[in-house]
This record gives structure tokens, sequence and C-alpha cells, in this order.
């Protein structure tokens, strides 16, 4: 690389000064990065550049559908690297819209810390198809001038003692699977008919004392200030903060069924253009010093900085389920509906 | 169906039965009555009586207040001040709908979602008239305005002249004291127009109602009204039979308002009679003092031409300025030969000698005194 | 003067844009609920099961009489105050008319989400309606009652939607001539008469563009439910938007769609047919 930007500067000379930045581009590497908005940061973006003399080109993903729709039109075309939550890699791999990777190019693989190093939805058959970059949970959030000491359990969104002061949130896939894992069930992206019987009779029942399904994540916060909620499934720890905003003692707390979690993880193209500046993106992403920062600006947590994470309260990785594609879907939605006409 | 046509109709005499029941006479007293908004006055204190069974006409130019009057008496706009009177009863408060009053509205107000005879019968639906009597009375009220086949009709189903006559139906069904007509005829064509005058008046004779009619067109109010009042600027001009109106205006308003006039200043003179640019006429001039600046007025049809004087008449010595043939009469324009600055319309019957007249011939203008009416030069 | 071939060009130039905005989706729509889905991938081809999903599942039907029965409630709510409102605005002085009608549509210049979240907090249990019953003591202590229930989504609805049924009445009843109530109450009909025999009858044109204007608004709406609703928000705008939002089963959602456009469309000729009996 330095050979040849040494050759064009001695061959061509400063007589082409004039058109420099067309030379700058021509010469110039390029990455093209798609992703969610807070995961290229210029804290770790630019250094990045700067080492590897390249110019990024981010494209921020708006939704998970536009994203598929958009890989499955170019066969991933678009961009070199693309974040993408874990959960959604077996849809990709269905339509070879990945590449493999292969760890022994990548310095900081290695520092990934275990829960994510062998995970069993990035690395399948010793195939490693994501590196683990952010996470974050759906935890039970509660109000502390109410409970003494965090609540163990799932259970406190069932009990009657809190009629109309807990609430859910109107989803099918995250209610279905907090009810699976209240029950017990090992897996709750993969539930059997009496299984689904199961959680359908528990989230009806549930309805007696429900205040509502909330609609987003603003709204869950602006209901549980102004209605006296006492808890809540979550859609994510940066509720608590926002709820502390409006005078809420708010605690999150992950309760012994244990809770989902989301996992977000960089993947690299069928189509990358430079592999090899591919890898050194990932590196860059699973240093620790990316990481912390990440952690401490964003509340994400890594996948490498544990003393970061703690840190931030984010010491639960290990008590999380991973969020999964359920295999049936349209099911669950049916399900959702049918516990909604009930 | 189809309808008549609507010469036929009207020409259809009604039943007498019919006029008994739509019948009611009432005495209506105006006693001081004003409208004003704000600074504005619509209009100023007026009193007037109208008999019994008689047919007044308010006539007037737009803004004159002639509809006010009307929509006072019919209570749709309440009065400033003074009283108004039906049979000696003061409803100046009351709301339209306990007024003994009906009014057959300019846009003849029809409503659009009832047939022909619910129109009709609407009066008698509100005061809760049992069922067949309504039924006949309806029909009754049809049969005199010459539509008892069109009951079923829909108001937009009806030529503007059959909308009129059940307007006229529906306020006459209940009977009104005063019945009150704002300018009815002036949406309709002039040959339905002229069959409406006939038919109105020979329905008002019929039944013998008092009505109050308000209308800007002085044919109109000529050839239909037992008295006429005329109406400017707010404020009544005159009170009199149509003749007298036309006739003997009291005011200048009222003398070039209807039709075409002479008009001359005048002095009264000592011992009665006038003295005019064209000299002196022995003309009435009810006890005026000597002195007294007064306009007379002469109709142009009261004025006569002649080749010659008769001995014993008057006559004025004058050239032809202008002549008009317009049928059965023909216009002429004079000038005294004594006042070549005065000009004087002459309206006389078309006659062989007037094919023969010219421009700048010497005629004789000849009048009665007697035509001659005498008013006031200032205002009241 | 136009030649034909320029003022067909124009036509057509003028003609495309709501073709291409509207009827093509339109269709594009109305094909997709005879497609099928196949491991997640819209298939098209022709099936009707997607109509049979919904007339075989109660959660699908179900929901949707109900849906029909809380649009009628509003729609009726709206009509019972909005004509009243409409009718005394009608009779306010000219000078004042205008305004008062402007005060009423006030609300549709601002944000549906501004007005909901509003909605919320009044109704809610530190909320304002709450903290007027405490302090003036018609209730110990605050209510939950008030949000989260079938009547808080019609009051809500019916709030929201309210200056869609005022505007029809009002511009109706604009149109009705004075001199027609004037007749009236010269015939000797008292103001309620007048009102029940001339205005009323007259005024049904608007009455009805209101109520179709709200039930077809209230019908599409996914939202206020949702956010007022609590356990009783669960709406058929609410099924259609899962088929879309969450499931991406957009044939079934299609269907939907089609379904809730024909009960509209029904219900407008339905309106149509009856006001054009009434000969106004």
């Amino acid at each position: 690389m330095i050979k040849r930007r040494t050759f064009l500067k001695t061959t061509l000379g400063t007589g082409l000064a004039l058109s420099a930045p067309w030379v700058a581009r021509a010469q110039t590497r390029e990455l093209r990065i798609q992703t969610w908005e807070g995961y290229t940061e210029p804290e770790w973006l630019k250094p990045f550049e700067e080492a590897n003399d390249v110019v990024c080109r981010v494209n921020f993903t708006t939704s998970d559908d536009d994203l598929f729709t958009k890989a499955l039109a170019s066969k991933g075309g678009d961009f070199d690297v693309f974040a993408l939550n874990t959960a959604l890699i077996p849809r990709y791999v269905a339509n070879s819209l990945y590449l493999p990777i292969d760890p022994s190019r990548l310095t900081n693989f290695e520092k990934l810390a275990p829960a994510f190093h062998d995970n069993a939805l990035t690395v399948v058959d010793g195939e490693v198809r994501s590196l683990p970059f952010a996470w974050g949970s759906n935890p039970l959030i509660y109000d502390q001038d109410y409970f003494t000491e965090a609540p163990d359990s799932w259970g406190v969104l069932w009990d009657p003692a809190l009629d109309k002061q807990v609430m859910m949130v109107d989803d099918s896939s995250s209610v279905i699977s907090v009810a699976a894992l209240y029950l017990g069930y090992e897996d709750p992206f993969n539930l059997n008919a009496d299984q689904y019987a199961e959680v359908k009779r528990i989230l009806i029942e549930q309805k007696q004392i429900l205040l509502t399904y909330y609609a987003g994540f603003a709204d869950g916060v602006s209901l549980f200030a102004q209605n006296g909620v006492k808890a809540m499934y979550s859609m994510g720890e940066p509720q608590v903060k926002e709820l502390q905003a409006q005078g809420v003692n708010a605690a999150l707390t992950i309760p012994k069924e244990k809770a989902t979690g989301w996992l977000d993880g960089w993947m690299l193209s069928p189509s990358c253009r430079d592999v090899d500046l591919a890898y050194a993106w990932f590196d860059a992403c699973l240093s620790q010093a990316t990481g912390k920062i990440m952690t401490e600006k964003l509340g994400y947590g890594n996948t490498t900085d544990l003393d970061a994470n703690a840190a931030a309260g984010l010491d639960y990785a290990d008590k999380l389920v991973w969020f999964q594609l359920a295999p049936d879907t349209e099911y669950r939605t049916q399900l959702w509906n049918e516990i909604k006409a009930a | 169906m189809d309808a008549l046509p609507e010469h036929m109709n009207i020409m259809a005499a009604p039943e007498p039965a019919v006029a008994e029941s739509l019948g009611g006479q009432g005495h209506l007293e105006l006693d001081q009555v004003s409208k004003s908004y704000g600074h504005e006055h619509a209009l100023l204190p007026t009193s007037f009586q109208v008999r019994n069974g008689e047919f007044v006409t308010i006539l007037g130019p737009s803004g004159s207040g002639k509809t006010t009057i009307l929509r006072l008496i019919g209570g749709f706009t309440q009065t400033s001040s003074g009283r108004i009177l039906v049979d000696g009863k003061d409803i100046t408060r009351l709301p339209p709908n306990r007024r003994p009053c009906n009014t057959v509205f300019q846009d003849y107000a029809l409503f659009p979602h009832k047939s022909a005879a619910g129109n009709v019968g609407y009066g008698l639906m509100v005061r809760k008239v049992a069922k067949a009597e309504a039924l006949r009375r309806v029909d009754e009220a049809l049969q005199l305005v010459g539509l008892e086949t069109m009951g079923q009709k829909f108001p937009s189903q009806l030529s503007g002249g059959q909308q009129q006559r059940v307007a006229l139906a529906r306020s006459l069904v209940c009977q009104p004291r005063v019945l009150l007509l704002d300018e009815p005829l002036s949406a309709l064509d002039a040959d339905m127009r002229r069959q409406m005058q006939q038919f109105l008046k020979r329905v008002q004779r019929e039944i013998q109602t008092t009505f109050v009619f308000v209308t800007h067109d002085q044919e109109e109010a000529i050839s239909l009204s037992d008295r006429i009042v005329v109406m400017s600027k707010g404020k009544v001009e005159q009170i009199a039979s149509p003749y007298e109106i036309y006739y003997r205006p009291e005011t200048h308003f009222v003398a070039t308002f209807l039709g075409d006039n002479n008009l001359m200043d005048g002095t009264v003179r000592d011992g009665g009679g006038v003295d005019l640019p064209i000299g002196p006429v022995a003309c009435a001039t009810d006890g005026r003092g000597k002195g007294e600046k007064v306009y007379a007025a002469i109709r142009p049809e009261r004025i006569g031409l002649a080749r010659t004087i008769e001995a014993g008449k008057t006559g004025i010595e004058c050239s032809v300025a202008e002549i008009g043939f317009a049928g059965a009469m023909t216009t002429v324009r004079v000038r005294p030969n004594s006042m070549p600055d005065l000009s004087l319309l002459v309206k006389v019957t078309s006659g062989r000698w007037i094919e023969d007249l010219t421009a700048g011939a010497s005629v004789f203008a000849t009048f009665d005194p007697a035509d001659i009416s005498v008013f006031s030069r200032t205002a009241p | 003067m136009m030649n034909p071939v320029s003022r067909i060009s124009l036509f057509v130039l003028v003609a495309l844009v709501p073709s291409v905005f509207v009827l093509l989706p339109t269709i594009a729509f109305v094909a997709n609920s005879f497609f099928a889905v196949e491991n997640g991938q819209i298939v098209p081809t022709f099936t009707l099961s997607n109509y049979a999903a919904f007339l075989q599942q109660p959660e699908y039907w179900g929901v949707f009489v109900n849906t029909l029965g809380l649009c009628l409630q509003v729609s009726i709510i709206c009509l019972v105050f909005g004509l009243p409102v409409a009718w005394f605005i009608w009779r306010l002085p000219e000078r004042n008319r205008y305004p008062m009608l402007f005060v009423v549509i006030l609300p549709l210049f601002m944000s549906y989400v501004v007005k909901l979240f509003a909605f919320r907090s009044i109704l809610g249990l530190n909320g304002f309606l709450n903290q007027l019953l405490v302090a003036s003591h018609l209730i110990d202590k605050p209510q939950m009652a008030f949000l989260f229930s079938r009547d808080a989504i019609v009051l809500t609805q019916a709030s929201m939607f309210f200056p869609y049924m005022v505007l029809p009445i009002f511009l109706n009843l604009e149109r009705i001539p004075h001199s027609l109530t004037q007749a009236s109450s010269d015939l000797g009909a008292s103001a309620g008469m007048t009102f029940r025999e001339v205005v009323l009858p007259l005024t049904m044109p608007g009455v009805v563009a209101g109520l179709v204007f709200v039930f077809i608004m209230s019908l599409g709406d996914y939202i206020t439910p949702q956010m007022v609703g609590g356990m009783m928000g669960h709406t058929f705008g609410r099924v259609v938007w899962s088929q879309f939002g969450v499931t991406f089963n957009w044939p079934l959602g299609a269907s939907f769609g089609v379904v809730l456009v024909l009960v509209c469309a029904a219900l407008v000729g339905a309106v149509g047919m009856t006001s054009r009996q009434q000969r106004i």
C-alpha cells in the first residue's frame, strides 16, 4: 500500500497538484458500512479512517426489514460490512447474504468476553458468522419506593396486589418470550403447542391486572410516571434513566427466570470489495477502548471491556437469553391477537 | 302530470265556500314605529292604519324602509320604538309565531323537503289542527290558487308562478288577519307577473283579507292597491289612493317617482292661484299663504295640444322640440315661446294631425288649471 | 381554443398524478390481498385463503364487529354533541359565527399524537380530571378508571373527531336560507318545531356526512385504542396493523384492509342513496 502511494507521489509529482482531489479519491480506499446509528461514533471511526487512510461511507439502517429487503435485492452489494441483530442471522444465512469470518485474521477476536466469544447464535458449527459488538436487555423495571428490595421474579407482573399497576409492551414476540421465561421454559423462542397454550393462558389471566400494553419506548416511560405504575416489562435499560429524570425512583433487575436480551454484531457482506479493510474495521470495533467508549457514551453493553460494563451496571449479560427469530412468528402474531381479543 | 297553462288555472273561479274558510280581515295600526341600527335609521317614526280588508301597498325604491316595515309587522325585526296593533291588540313584542299575520316571502321560502300540500298544511300541522280538517283546508287553499292537482309535487318540480301560489296558499290557510307580501312578484317574468297581479287582486277580493304588499314597481302598486304608502329614505312621503298619489302628489319625491311629470317652480299669488314661469294660473292652493314657494305639477297626459286655441280656454303658445311616437300615445316635447328654457312633456293620443307635426311647428299647449297640483317646495 | 390533441395530453398529464399515486397503490393493495406468504416471502398467486381466515377466525371478525360497534358509538356521541354545537354557532350573530367555528375546529391544527398524549395526561391517575375531582371532594383518591377502558377510547375519539361532525353540519346549516326558518316561525311554529320540522330535515345531508366522516376515521384509527384503551384497546385497526407491522403478513393485512374499504364504501353508498331520496 505504501509502495503504491510512494509510486504515485514520485511519478506524478507536484505538477498534478491541481487535480489532487481527483487523485486522492482514486487512490484512497473506501469502506461501505451499513449500520444502526451509534455504532460508528467518531471516537473510533475517525482513528480508523486515519490509521488506514480510508474513507468510510456510513449508511444507517432504518428497520430490520428494510435492511433485509435491500440486502436481498443487491446480494449485499451496497455495503462491505453491516451490523445486524444476531437473532436475524439465520435469515441471512438462508439467503447466502454473509461471508464467514476468519477469526485468525483478527487481533482482537480473543478479547471477546466468554459470553460472546462462543455465542451459539454467532458461532455455528465452528463457523464465525457475526462478531458480537453491542447488547442490551429487556429487564424488569420497578419502583423502589414500593419495592424495598428488587423483585426476584417476573411473577410481580402477575401479582393481583398490583392491580392496574403493572404494564407489558404491545409486542407479540416480547410478551410471549417473557411469559415463556416466567413459566420456566428453556427456549422461549421455540415453543411446542402445550407450551403455547400455557403461555396464552397466563397472558390472558394477566390482562385482569394489567394497566395497559404500552406502545413504545417513550410511551412506557410516560405511562409509568403518570399513572403510579409499580413494575413493567422494559424495552431497554435507557427507560430507567428517563424514569429517574421524571422523578420516579426507578431501578431495573434481571429476575431469576432470566430476561431476554438483544445482541448486535458485525457481519461481512458477500459482496465486500475490500476484505482486508473490513477485518481492520472489525478489529477496531473489538478493541476494548471502543467498547469502553460506547458503553460510557451510549449506555449499550459492550462485548470486550467487562469492567466498563460493570461500571455502567451492565453486569448481567450471562443472565440473558439472546433474542432469536422464532420459526413461527405468524402463529405468534395470531396468538397475540387471540390473547388481546379474549 | 303536466300543469294546465298558468293563465287557465288563474281564471278558474274559486268556490264561494273557499273564500269563507280563508277569510280574515284585520285592522292594522302602526303607531310611531321606528327602527334604527346604531345611528342608521332604517325607518323614522311612522304611523298609519290599514283598514279591514284593505289592499295597501308600500312603494319605494330599495333602501326606502319598505321591507323594514313589513319585517317589523311580521316580527322578524324588533322595533326600536312605537307600537304595532292588530285589531287593537298590541303585538309589538310578540314573536312571529304568535302574531296574527302571515308573510309571503320574496323568495317564497317554500320548504324544499315538503310537497306542495305539505307546505300548505304546515301552519295547520304546527297548530295541531285535526287531520281531517287540515286535509280539507289544504285542499281548499290549493283549489283557491288553482293547484288542486299539484299537491304531491315538490317545490323543485313546480314553476316559479306555481311556487308563488303555493306560498300564497300556505299563508292564507292560516287565516291571517293581515297578509304581508314582500315583493312576491319580483322574481317572475313580465308575463307571469301581470297574470299574478290579476290573480292576487282577485284572491284578495274573494277572501277580503287585509293585504300589505311591498313593491318597488309603481305600475304594480297603482294597479293593485286601494291605497299606497310611498316611502323614501326611511320615511313616509305620502299615503293616498293610487289616483291621488298619481295626480295629487304632495312631495317632490312622489311627483317624480311615479311616471313622467312636469314640475315647475311657483309662488302663491295673493287671493289664490300660483305664479308660474308660464304665467299666472288659477289653480287650487289649499289655503297656502301669499308668496309661499311651491312646486306645481301636471301630468303630461293632462296637457293637450292644439293648432288653434278655442275661445275661453287657456293656451300657451309653444314650439315643438321633439316628437316620440309610441303607438297609441305620442310624446311631444314643447317649449313655450315666452320661456324657451322651459320644456313641457305632453302625451297625446296619436291622431292624424299629430302625424303631420314636425319639430319647430307652432302649437298651443292647453290644460285645465284643476289638473295642476301644488305642493310646498320646502321639505315637510 | 385547444385542439383535441393538446386537450387529451393535458388530461393525461393531470390524470397521471392521481393514477400513479392513488390508483396504482390501491390496485397493488387489492392484488396483495389475494397473494400468499411462504417462508416469510410474499408469493403472487391467487388465493382466497386470506379472506377465509378473516371469516373463520373470531379473533378477526369478532374484533371487527366489536370495532364497528365502537365506531358507531363514537359517531353517535359526536352527533349528539355536534349537532347542537353546529346549530348554536349557526345562530350566532355573523361577526361571532366564524371566530366561534374557528375555535371549534382549532384542535384540527394540532398534531394527532400531541392530542392523544394530552388526553392521557388529563385522564390519567395524576391527571387533571382526577385532581379536579379530588379537589372538589367528589372522590377521595385518584381513580385509574378514567383511562384504559372502552369509555376512554370512545371519549377520546369523540373529542378528536368532533370537528369533523360540526363542520359538515354547520356548512349545511349555512346553506339553509334564513327565510325558511322565518317562514316556519311565521306559520306558527315554535323554535323547537322549526328545528324538528325544517332545520333538522334540511341538515340531514350534513349530519350523514358527519356520521360517515367520524365513523370512517374512527374505524381507521389504530393508535388511539392502543394509547388510551388499555386492555380494551384491541380494535380491528390494531389487528390490521399487527399483520403489517409485526408479522409482515401483508396479504392477510391487505385482505383486512379490503374488508374495511368495502364496509366504508357500502356505508357511503347507502348514505348517498338515502340522501338522494331526500330531494335536498
